[in-house]
């Protein structure tokens, strides 16, 4: 049973606009994942320390914490843990940025869902 | 006057005073020449006359004697008139009447008739001079019986020295006339058309018409100027052409600078607007594709949703080839020496200050270590800094640039300070100076992104800006680079 429920990733979604959020659990739950949500970088990182996450799916643009400050924080408390970074528009110069901050993956906004759900995957079973 | 009437008259006046003073002094000379040779000639033919006449009073035959002096008076043109005087002082015998000078001579006649001694004696009768000659008469034992006149008029004479007078006078006017006419010749040949020539070329100068060089054939101080105005001409088209293609290159590069601000701004408002509307295109496209999942394959409802996932598509592909065109390429980070670029911003910018009225003032560190930037953007940065601190300080104020090594956070690098004498920003604004699309311009006139841009571009180097301002206390801000360190 254990195993069986450890099959069940957990995905954090880091982002400040609740539509994004709500589509990519809409998205992710169908395809057996857990999602969790936070809405600023701040709770991001309590979130991490507090739940079993699995891969964070983080966006660039929030107020406060901005998703490369979170990134280096995340990257700092659980090396680890696998980090897709998600920004819109971003351009190669914040993909660089990123995965020099320890991201695993960039995807650019706007995404098509087969896009994101592939790289969760990959990830994930990477993981396996 | 001009150059050829001063000349003229120059050159005119001494010859004219020597040969006036010459023909004066000829004229004198001749007059009294001429009278000199008179009286010898009255005197030779008064000894000639006195002869005959002796012997004919010897044999008196008295009117014979009238008939001889009549004929002598017709004979000598020197001579006008003989009378003979008895020793009572009666004309005897008349040659012929006189219309002046018919009062004998008393006292000379009466010396003569004492003495025996011939004498000569001029007196003026009204108009005319009169020459008088008495000489003794003697008879056949040697004793004075009578005396002799024989008179000359010297107003005969006045004829041949108005003539000499004249002649003089001529011979001046033609020395005039013919030192004006070659003077005026040479002038106008060696002097005045040169000239014109030079004024010609200098009217052309003036008008920035490249000069026809002067003919340099003369070896004279014309030819010298000649010369020396033809190198004048080269020297100043040279420096014509020179300061023109400065001008043009000085252009050029504002044109540059320009564009390349436009293309920093246009680049940010691109890349912010692609910012805010990724996050509701993805809901979009992605709730769309969520349907799609949703519809059995067949149901129409599926192309209708197609359209909407095959448009977002297409929008994102718009927006990221216009942010290619507009992103700026990756700073070309080298080692950059401020002065040098300082020193050719200010070359440039030293016009835009004149324009604005406002002075400049600029204190470079000689020591400056190079620092560590993108050549272009901090070129960038200056110039939005420099600009607004002329835009501030107009119309009469004054702007100070400095640049020194600094240390910040134990970090070597150079700061620098630009300052303007301008009005100021309240407390208030001075928090929001680097906010995106904030401006303190007039609408229209600033885009409010140069300083955020320059702080982007800044930062990006490692590098920070800041500002210290109070109204009516003008403003400063700090521009602050690492140094360059060696890899």
């Amino acid at each position: 049973m254990q195993l069986e429920s450890r099959t069940t990733p957990t995905v954090l979604v880091v982002d400040d606009d609740a539509d994004m959020r709500k589509l990519l659990r809409d998205v992710l739950q169908p395809n057996g994942y857990d999602v969790v949500e936070a809405a600023s970088g701040g709770d991001a990182v309590r979130l991490v320390e507090s739940e079993t996450i699995d891969v964070v799916v983080l966006d660039k643009e929030m107020p406060g914490m901005s998703g490369l400050d979170v990134l280096t924080v995340l990257h700092r408390r659980r090396p680890g843990l696998p980090v897709i970074f998600v920004t819109a528009f971003g351009g190669p110069d914040v993909a660089a940025e990123s995965l020099s901050r320890g991201a695993l993956e960039y995807v650019e906004k706007p995404f098509r869902l087969r896009r994101i759900v592939d790289t969760i995957r990959r990830v994930t079973d990477g993981r396996r | 006057m001009g150059l050829r009437r001063r000349l003229i008259l120059v050159l005119m006046v001494p010859p004219i005073l020597v040969f006036g003073v010459y023909g004066v002094l000829r004229v004198r000379k001749e007059q009294a020449e001429v009278l000199s040779a008179d009286r010898d000639n009255v005197v030779l033919i008064a000894k000639t006359v006195q002869v005959a006449v002796e012997r004919a009073l010897r044999d008196p035959q008295t009117p014979e004697l009238h008939a001889l002096l009549a004929e002598i008076v017709r004979d000598q043109r020197t001579i006008d008139r003989v009378r003979i005087f008895d020793r009572g002082l009666r004309a005897t015998v008349v040659s012929n009447s006189l219309a002046v000078g018919g009062a004998p001579p008393t006292d000379a006649l009466r010396r003569v008739l004492d003495t025996g001694q011939a004498e000569g004696v001029s007196r003026r009768d009204g108009a005319a001079s009169v020459f008088y000659y008495v000489v003794p008469l003697r008879g056949a034992d040697k004793t004075v019986v009578g005396a002799m006149e024989v008179a000359h008029l010297v107003s005969a004479l006045d004829e041949r020295l108005r003539s000499a007078t004249w002649d003089i006078i001529l011979r001046l006017s033609l020395l005039v006339a013919s030192i004006t006419l070659l003077t005026g010749v040479v002038l106008q040949r060696q002097v005045l058309r040169p000239l014109f020539a030079l004024t010609e070329s200098i009217r052309n100068v003036g008008r920035g018409d490249p000069a026809r060089p002067l003919p340099v054939e003369r070896d004279d101080e014309l030819g010298r100027v000649a010369e020396a105005f033809n190198t004048m001409a080269e020297q100043l088209h040279v420096a014509r052409r020179d300061l023109l293609l400065e001008t043009e290159r000085t252009l050029d590069l504002e044109q540059q600078l320009r564009h390349s601000a436009t293309l920093a701004v246009a680049g940010r408002l691109a890349s912010g607007l692609a910012h805010e509307v990724g996050t509701p295109l993805n809901i979009i496209s992605g709730r769309a594709e969520f349907l799609l999942q949703s519809l059995p394959v067949g149901d129409p409802r599926r192309d209708e949703l197609q359209v909407i996932v095959d448009q977002i598509d297409r929008i994102s592909a718009m927006i990221r080839s216009l942010l290619d065109t507009v992103r700026p390429g990756k700073p070309d980070i080298q080692p950059v020496h401020l002065e040098s670029v300082l020193e050719r911003l200010l070359l440039l910018l030293s016009h835009t200050a004149r324009r604005h009225g406002v002075s400049l003032d600029v204190a470079v560190d000689q020591a400056l270590p190079p620092v560590r930037a993108d050549h272009n953007q901090l070129q960038q940065v200056l110039i939005n800094v420099l600009m607004n601190a002329f835009e501030a300080a107009r119309p009469s104020g004054h702007v100070s640039i400095t640049a020194e090594p600094h240390e910040r956070g134990g970090s070597r690098g150079v700061q620098v300070a630009v300052s303007d004498t301008g009005p100021g920003i309240p407390a208030s604004m001075l928090a929001r100076v680097f906010e995106p699309f904030f401006s303190t311009k007039p609408p229209g006139e600033g885009t409010g992104l140069g300083l955020p841009i320059s702080r982007d571009i800044l930062r990006g180097l490692g590098g920070d800006i800041r500002v210290e301002s109070a109204v009516d206390a003008g403003t400063t801000f700090f521009i602050w680079l690492p140094k360059h360190e060696h890899e």
